[in-house]
């Protein structure tokens, strides 16, 4: 009797817990000591959402009325993408007019050189600089309404030499062009055909491409919303095969 | 700077950017350029990490007023 009165006396000062179950009553009481709260929300999600709006704003700030995407920021989120072992893969979602030629294209070669799987899904615009940004994806979408408007390079302001300007200018455009004939399934002759096209733009010359024509054109690789991006891009991170990512740019630069 | 865009350039520089004086700030062990609004908020113009998951901290993101960035 003595004996079993000092059992339970025993069993009742330390009762038997689990490690795992005593961390976790810890770190309850820990939560609700430093937040106030059980639980505290954790975005966990696998895919990273990106969104380039507005301009695209490179070395020189723009005025505060426009609405800018900043590279400085935009880089190194890039980075911590590509390194961070929770992040599976990378959502882009456009509504861009364009902006600045070499911040558009580093962003474009960051997205491309991503091993992990990266969809884009143009909304409203993706203009100018933003054609290569939205084609850098492993794969791309483009809602039915949104525009794409293909056209030169141009400039402003003051010339000093003729010859050299046109030289730069023409370099600069191969830039975007070679780009762009390298991760999509255009061809070159098509793109410089749709860029110098005239009678489509009442103040450049060019080509504004909705929709399907973007598809048809072989830049966006099909039409659809957010539900056909997520789901492309939950597929392509299922398969967790890192060779898919470099297969669909390879695939992409044949041009079929 | 080549800009590339179907906008006019004269809607894009419509008014002269204002030439907002930068402050250095460390902030949770971070630098952080600030700038000071017109508003007398101090907004968080850029951040100065060699941490790449720095640039996804939500507390760091571009024109984060700094309040919020410390509470």
């Amino acid at each position: 009797m003595r004996r079993s009165h000092l059992g339970i006396f025993g069993e009742t000062e330390e009762p038997r817990v689990p490690d795992s179950e005593k961390k976790k009553a810890q770190s309850t009481a820990d939560n609700i000591q430093e937040f106030g709260s059980a639980k505290i929300p954790t975005a966990k999600s696998r895919v990273h959402t990106m969104v380039i709006i507005g301009q695209i704003e490179g070395h020189v700030v723009l005025p505060s009325q426009n609405k800018t995407t900043k590279y400085e920021h935009v880089i190194p989120q890039l980075v911590a993408i590509e390194e961070s072992k929770d992040i599976k893969g990378l959502l882009l979602i456009l509504n861009t007019a364009g902006g600045d030629v070499e911040a558009g294209l580093a962003l474009a070669e960051m997205v491309a050189s991503l091993s992990k799987p990266s969809v884009s899904l143009v909304l409203g615009g993706g203009h100018s600089i933003g054609v290569p940004v939205s084609i850098a994806t492993t794969y791309s979408f483009i809602a039915p309404t949104a525009t794409m408007t293909i056209h030169p390079i141009r400039m402003n302001g003051l010339v000093i030499g003729v010859p050299q300007t046109y030289e730069y200018l023409d370099k600069m455009q191969d830039r975007v062009v070679n780009f762009v004939i390298n991760h999509s399934h255009i061809t070159e002759e098509r793109f410089r055909e749709l860029m110098f096209r005239t009678g489509e733009l009442a103040r450049d010359i060019g080509t504004v491409l909705v929709g399907k024509d973007a598809v048809n054109a072989g830049l966006i690789d099909e039409v659809g919303g957010i539900d056909q991006a997520l789901d492309h891009l939950n597929g392509m991170i299922n398969q967790n095969k890192p060779s898919l990512v470099r297969k669909a740019h390879a695939k992409k630069k044949d041009r079929e | 700077m080549t800009i590339y865009t179907p906008l006019s350039l004269d809607d894009i520089f419509m008014e002269k950017p204002a030439a907002t004086p930068i402050q250095e700030w460390w902030i949770d062990g971070r630098l952080c350029l600030i700038r000071r609004d017109k508003d007398g908020y101090f907004r968080l113009e850029r951040l100065v990490s060699s941490d790449p998951q720095d640039y996804l901290d939500q507390r760091f993101q571009p024109n984060r007023v700094v309040a919020t960035i410390l509470f």
